[in-house]
């Protein structure tokens, strides 16, 4: 019998596998980096320190404007945390349905919506303002959405308090029962139990979620865009817009605006790491039994008749205003004579331009969340597994661009694209929004891929390597198929952010590389609210499609793991 | 086989194989070799260093001194800045986990190795299905894992292992995860199939009942070194240290000061005739197995001259076991095995019935 074990195994030489590995590292380094250095060596450039900050009240107004309208964080991550309690420790009627519309309006676009409140909430034509209007000793429309509150007012609705609830959820459930059954044992009814126990034990996960509540809240755009442009209300990410978008471009007032903001965020960001090694320690002392829900008697309709009212406003009205707006001759006007019409739709799907963002959205939504869905198992694998050096570094620079927002990315690399030759190829293509997206979306790919590669038990890597086969191969045939439900997930979640992105690929899109979100947002910058309207189901509908899917595959993860 | 290396040549050679931790030595100089055919096993307490040592072979850990050569390859040196991959080395490991690939069936498990070597189809399919049938999974080739008792799935990480002959199988406690019983019959089977393959095996384990009865060497760790290197039954009957006789069986201690020739050991009240002298004056421990100490109810044939009284008798259904404090040594207390016929009672006076012949004696 010929000897099997003579059959030379295909491997690498250790040399070679060094050499990959270290490449992998050093294009992590160096597109995350990178955007960084693009910024802060770009603010030094002559006076522009004086001119950005003490020449124009804009900049100053726009960095004013951005930690007011930061507020919402704290405010969100309050409500969140006690929606996500009541959702998990109370037996309510249709607490299920109501987790999983936070979930749906978590994955919503926001853009969309925001149209949707205009609708409502427009000083002349809003819906509730003329019904209020209505109402006698009523003489001027109670709310104006152009407004620090309007504004506020959609983020904290239709994202941050949503975000809040999908991101504490994990923390409260793992919360040993044990700690609020003791308190209930020496003798505390449930809610103070919640004040003494569980909110304490619990505070540095919600100051966790505050303060990336915060550092997400700098990312906002596109509300900024279309409710505080009107009145004169400018955050950092629209002003930035306005400086890049200036003949000739005020490149270098752009990064020294962005320089002191990504400062900010720095200090937020080791604060925020700091606190969350924290926090997991608090929250995982628990085991994470399963507990019994509490049992509030006729109260709980109260409670969830209160979160009903929150879905309804937060998901189930902004969808019906969106498909009403779409559907109107002029936006926002009821009470002519035959409001409605399809006119917009046929006018929408029948133009070509329409179908080539439909086209380059599902292009860059796949390719972003393919390659990414490859590059971050790489990369995670490689920090998790290897004993590269600098691996540690490499583990925390991929965690870099979730503090950089958006704008900031998208405007450095626009900057690269235009001053080196060799980048140039990439300008206004839909090539460099694929790499900006896995770029933007590498902390949190990386992080969900590093979990689920350490809970793959090492020695069934070792037995492939035993049995003859290389870490490549090891890899690929051993490794992805093990954590395939997360691989869906992560993708699902990078083509979703890709679809709805809008800040980060603004600056770099051309008409030829035009999204559908850029589309949607450049026909509501243009008033035609309407065909936004008409964009924003579509890609909403698309969207949630999407997270259905997900949703779907996320259970799996959780029943299987 | 293919070009076979000399009779004499050892299929596993390992030369002052060291790895540290920090400031722990996990192993510390160890050597030995293993012949073609033969059982070898590393036995020893949890961080003795023997999974280490397997590791090391199996080319997962680096050795940070010493040698390891496979079939006269040297495949891992500290000195000479060699380090096979763990591909490179020809060897088969069963895991203590099992480690079968949970999203593949129990065939596909089985075919990779020959999959991973570029073999053509048939001929895996015809070498799967004959380990199929050796390791009696006959049936089960579309499972997956989680459809499989833990015997079953250890006998696919042991088909697997198997199925590309290996020139070396490592075994890493492949039995302890299975309850008494199942353990039982697997080690019957594994010895079984050991002998009809004529497979060369490094056995790890810290249960002495399968390294007596499936090694035909047993190598004893402690603390990262080797404390002795013998056959099952030399390893119990002539321990070379405490250790061993300690880890190996269970052990009767008792101790005395050596007088007269150093042949006589005064134990309380009494002295016992030994063949091994000491110095005379010597503090010793006499260590004897429970099957070497009889119970008996009066003095005469066989008697020690070891006497006491019973504190404490418990009942373990095949047996009992009885705590006598020996006269004249009241801090000394020995536990010493009674057959359920015997009638002993708390209180009763008892003598030792000792066969000198087999005792051994530690300085202490």
């Amino acid at each position: 019998m010929a000897d099997l074990s003579e059959a030379a195994p295909w491997t690498s030489s250790p040399r070679v596998q060094l050499a990959l590995g270290g490449a992998a590292f050093a294009l992590v380094a160096l597109v995350t980096i990178a955007p960084v250095i693009v910024v802060v060596v770009g603010a030094f450039d002559g006076n522009v320190w004086r001119e950005t900050f003490l020449d124009s009240p804009y900049n100053r107004n726009a960095i004013f404007y951005s930690f007011l309208l930061g507020l919402r964080a704290p405010i969100a991550a309050l409500i969140g945390f006690l929606i996500a309690w009541l959702l998990i420790r109370i037996r309510l009627p249709g607490g299920r349905f109501i987790e999983f519309a936070m979930w749906v309006t978590f994955f919503i676009p926001l853009l969309p919506v925001t149209l949707s409140w205009i609708l409502l909430l427009n000083p002349r034509y809003g819906l509730i303002n003329q019904l209020l209007m209505k109402l006698p000793f009523v003489t001027s429309p109670p709310f104006d959405i152009y407004s620090v509150g309007g504004i506020l007012w959609v983020h904290i609705v239709a994202s941050s308090v949503p975000v809040m609830v999908v991101l504490l959820g994990p923390a409260i459930r793992q919360l040993d029962a044990s700690f609020e059954e003791v308190g209930r044992v020496s003798g505390s009814g449930p809610f103070e139990v919640f004040r003494k126990i569980t909110l304490p034990i619990l505070a540095p996960a919600i100051l966790t979620g505050t303060l990336a509540g915060f550092i997400k809240s700098l990312e906002a755009f596109e509300v900024e865009q279309l409710l505080g442009r009107p009145s004169d209300i400018f955050v950092y990410s629209t002003r930035i817009y306005d400086l890049v978008s200036w003949e000739p471009p005020k490149f270098a007032s752009a990064m020294a605006l962005s320089t002191f903001v990504l400062f900010v965020l720095l200090i937020i960001a080791v604060a925020y790491q700091r606190l969350s090694l924290r926090s997991d320690y608090a929250t995982i002392l628990g085991r994470g039994a399963s507990f019994r829900q509490l049992q509030i008697g006729r109260m709980r309709w109260v409670v969830a008749g209160a979160l009903w009212l929150v879905v309804a406003v937060s998901l189930l009205l902004p969808l019906v205003m969106l498909v009403c707006g779409s559907f109107m001759k002029l936006f926002g006007f009821f009470t002519i004579a035959a409001p409605y019409t399809v006119q917009h739709w046929r006018d929408v799907l029948g133009d070509p331009t329409f179908l080539s963002s439909l086209t380059n959205s599902l292009v860059l939504s796949a390719g972003a969340g393919g390659g990414g869905v490859l590059v971050y198992a790489v990369v995670a694998y490689l920090i998790v597994r290897s004993r590269l050096p600098g691996r540690r570094v490499v583990d925390l620079l991929a965690w870099l661009p979730w503090s950089i927002p958006g704008i900031l990315l998208g405007v450095s690399v626009l900057w690269l694209i235009l001053a080196s030759k060799m980048l140039s190829f990439l300008y206004g293509s839909l090539a460099s929004l694929v790499l900006i997206m896995i770029v933007a979306q590498m902390p949190i790919g990386v992080h969900m891929m590093k979990t689920s590669i350490r809970q793959i038990a090492v020695e069934l890597e070792h037995s492939s390597r035993v049995c003859g086969a290389g870490p490549m191969r090891t890899f690929f045939a051993i490794v992805l198929p093990l954590i395939r439900p997360m691989l869906v997930s992560i993708f699902v979640i990078v083509f979703i952010s890709a679809l709805r992105d809008i800040s980060t690929i603004i600056m770099l899109a051309s008409a030829r590389s035009q999204t559908l979100s850029l589309l949607m947002m450049q026909f509501a910058s243009s008033s035609n609210l309407e065909a936004s309207a008409v964009i924003g189901i579509v890609t909403t509908a698309i969207v949630v499609f999407v997270a259905l899917v997900a949703r779907r595959f996320g259970l799996q993860v959780t029943v299987q793991r | 086989m293919g070009a076979a290396p000399p009779a004499d040549e050892p299929v596993l050679r390992i030369r002052g194989l060291v790895k540290t931790y920090g400031a722990v030595r996990a192993v510390d100089d160890v050597s030995f070799d293993l012949r073609a055919g033969e059982v070898l096993t590393l036995l020893g307490p949890s961080g003795c260093g023997k999974s280490t040592t397997l590791r090391m072979i199996a080319g997962l850990e680096q050795p940070d001194g010493g040698e390891v050569w496979v079939r006269g390859r040297l495949v891992a040196s500290a000195a000479k800045q060699i380090m096979v991959p763990p591909e490179g080395r020809k060897v088969g490991l069963v895991f203590q986990s099992y480690a079968i690939w949970p999203h593949m069936t129990v065939a596909d498990n089985i075919a990779y190795p020959l999959k991973v070597r570029r073999i053509d189809r048939d001929t895996i399919a015809a070498k799967v299905a004959d380990i199929i049938r050796l390791v009696k999974l006959d049936g089960l080739a579309g499972r997956v894992p989680n459809e499989l008792s833990g015997g079953q799935q250890q006998r696919v990480a042991l088909a697997r292992a198997l199925v590309y002959e290996p020139d070396l199988l490592l075994l890493d406690e492949p039995l302890s995860n299975l309850d008494s019983v199942l353990r039982k019959e697997m080690r019957a089977q594994l010895k079984a199939l050991q002998s009809r393959l004529a497979t060369t095996v490094l056995y790890v384990t810290h249960d002495q009942e399968e390294a007596m009865s499936l090694s035909s060497r047993v190598v004893v760790m402690n603390h990262g070194r080797i404390e002795q290197i013998d056959a099952p039954a030399a390893v119990y009957e002539r321990p070379a240290t405490r250790f061993v006789q300690d880890f190996v069986g269970q052990t009767i201690r008792l101790r005395g000061i050596a007088e007269g020739d150093g042949t006589r050991i005064r134990i309380g009240g009494s002295t016992l005739a030994v063949r091994e002298a000491m110095r005379a004056g010597a503090a010793v421990e006499v260590s004897m197995r429970p099957e070497d100490v009889l119970l008996l109810s009066e003095a005469g044939a066989g008697d020690s001259g070891l006497a006491g009284q019973i504190v404490e008798v418990t009942y373990y259904g095949d047996r009992l076991e009885c705590a006598i404090r020996i006269d004249g040594a009241e801090d000394q207390m020995v536990v010493v095995n009674a057959e359920k016929r015997q009638s002993v009672a708390a209180g009763d006076r008892v003598f030792l019935g000792i066969d000198t012949a087999r005792v051994k004696l530690w300085p202490i």
